[in-house]
């Protein structure tokens, strides 16, 4: 293992302190803990509020979002673990801004499980908590409602951040949370493992001319491990493996996100959007918007995602609205 | 025996949490054969937690064991908010809610109790008995008090009867598949295996009844 730390125990705690006291204009943390993130203006009085967490190994996801016009607080848990239930809750207390509270997080047991648990605890205190799973991994199950939640969520976190920004109501931003990701579908590709700190070794390895398709951001399996292909080819699979779950046909507006895993260059991320991008305008797919970086690693994973987001206007509105956070800004 | 004091309250969270800190090693390596060989280090997390909660916590006669148990359960899914943490977690929180504001455990209520957990596992784990988890030992146990009390038993005779059923349901699980978790993945490859959630259940009601 290579990496620039310190004890990796303190892996997460020291990545928080670091990142509170960069962001300290537009990040505070609740009840003392620092993994409990919270936008440094919270609560915001009279806004439906929205929390997402999970564990750590994913920057930007999940404290990234955190800020105007997206998230109001994160629950942050060690690498890839949940956070606990009543850091959850301390979250929750300390954005309820008096018109209830959304969770929007991936379909991960732990997560789960421990936002469920939140959600009885904060009934318990009155405050109404709604809640919408991501599940845009079209590769990790046939069947919908078993899939993994990966870089589409932002689109998510967007879409609901600017309802509840311009004043939606709970049930108002649970509706965009959901329609939005009805809209929205993922599939990665992974070149190298990640390795996680306090274990110091690959999750799993790779031949050198080889490359996994359909992997999970925690290093499960994926679908199939194949020779590597010219990126041509990785850009058309990827497309056609979601639209195949998804149509996407002439006329349709979409927004694109290409996403790096957290070890693969932007150089090599536009190389990918070049050819999604003139598929979908040889289909005349009309592309909204696109977003080529890193929006949800997997530690220092090579490889990259391909999300599409089908866009109406209601949708497009939303995705426009402008928004800003440590790791998005959206004029 | 007929009741169950502040003070045995207080006692058994702390032998509970020593066993599971004892099991670390025999968890993990049950796991490893189905899962990712880790439910030994949190349930051994989880049970130093509960140690430490009952070390530092007073718990007077008169005092709400329900509540008292319902912290305990917030203390551990704090240090092991994992799958095994979270559902342990969750059995201690729902067994507080039934016994919120009691001072004294008695059979009846204590039955209660166990089936309040038996449900919150089931509901948090989206799990059944039949499942392979710590259902099917759990699940038993809890019915098989609460026929005790219904027959009039005492309180240690309801107590026997609770660890035989756990150790039956435990046994009759081994020998099948995963269904639900990370250990379904394995599918096949987890029949005659013990599941490690199971073997918790037996181990945490031996402890209770310093077996």
């Amino acid at each position: 293992m290579k990496k620039i730390l310190n004890d990796p125990k303190n892996f997460v705690p020291e990545m928080l302190d670091g990142l509170l006291k960069a962001h300290a204009d537009q990040l505070s943390y609740a009840a003392n803990d620092l993994h409990c993130i919270v936008r440094a203006d919270a609560a915001v009085s009279g806004k439906v509020a929205l929390a997402t967490g999970g564990g750590s190994g994913h920057l930007p996801v999940f404290l990234g979002y955190v800020g105007r016009g997206m998230l109001d607080g994160c629950a942050v848990g060690d690498v890839f673990q949940s956070p606990s239930a009543d850091q959850m809750l301390e979250v929750t207390r300390r954005i309820h801004g008096g018109r209830g509270v959304l969770y929007i997080y991936g379909n991960y047991g732990g997560d789960v499980m421990n936002f469920d648990m939140a959600a009885e605890m904060a009934a318990m205190e009155d405050i109404e908590v709604r809640t919408v799973l991501v599940k845009d991994d079209v590769v990790s199950s046939r069947d919908p409602e078993k899939r993994r939640g990966v870089a589409g969520m932002v689109f998510a976190f967007k879409c609901a951040g600017a309802k509840a920004d311009l004043g939606g109501s709970l049930d108002e931003v649970e509706a965009v949370a959901r329609k939005t990701l009805a809209n929205v579908r993922t599939m990665g590709m992974a070149l190298t493992p990640c390795i996680v700190p306090q274990a110091g070794k690959p999750t799993f390895t790779l031949g050198e001319n080889e490359m996994e398709m359909g992997m999970g951001i925690h290093g499960e399996p994926g679908i199939s491990r194949e020779e590597l292909k010219p990126a041509d080819e990785i850009a058309e699979r990827m497309l056609r493996t979601i639209t195949e779950d998804m149509p996407i046909g002439s006329g349709d507006h979409v927004a694109v996100m290409v996403n790096g895993l957290g070890a693969t260059p932007p150089e090599e991320l536009y190389i990918v959007y070049r050819r999604v991008h003139d598929l979908l305008a040889g289909s005349n797919v009309k592309v909204h918007r696109a977003y080529v970086g890193e929006y949800a690693t997997s530690m220092e994973m090579a490889g990259c995602s391909l999300t599409l987001f089908k866009l109406d206007d209601e949708l497009t509105a939303l995705l426009d609205h402008p928004a800003r956070t440590p790791f998005f800004v959206q004029i | 025996m007929t009741t169950v004091t502040a003070s045995h309250v207080r006692e058994a969270l702390r032998r509970v949490g020593d066993r599971m800190v004892a099991l670390r090693e025999r968890l993990n390596d049950l796991d490893a054969a189905m899962g990712d060989g880790d439910t030994g280090i949190s349930v051994s997390k989880g049970g130093a937690a509960l140690a430490e909660f009952s070390n530092a916590n007073p718990l007077n006669d008169g005092d709400d064991i329900g509540k008292y148990l319902a912290n305990a359960g917030m203390a551990l899914n704090r240090a092991a908010p994992s799958t095994m943490g979270t559902l342990l977690a969750t059995a201690l929180m729902r067994m507080g809610k039934e016994a919120k504001g009691a001072s004294s455990l008695d059979a009846t209520l204590l039955a209660r109790m166990l089936a309040a957990a038996d449900t919150g596992i089931q509901e948090r784990g989206k799990a059944k008995p039949g499942d392979k988890t710590i259902v099917d030992a759990l699940h038993p146990a809890a019915e098989a008090f609460a026929a005790a009390v219904e027959r009039g038993e005492d309180l240690s005779q309801a107590a026997r009867a609770m660890l035989e059923a756990a150790r039956r349901g435990c046994e009759a699980a081994t020998p099948l598949r995963s269904n639900v978790g990370r250990a379904s993945w394995v599918g096949e490859r987890t029949a005659g295996k013990p599941d490690p959630g199971a073997v918790l259940c037996v181990e945490i009601l031996e402890a209770l009844l310093k077996v």
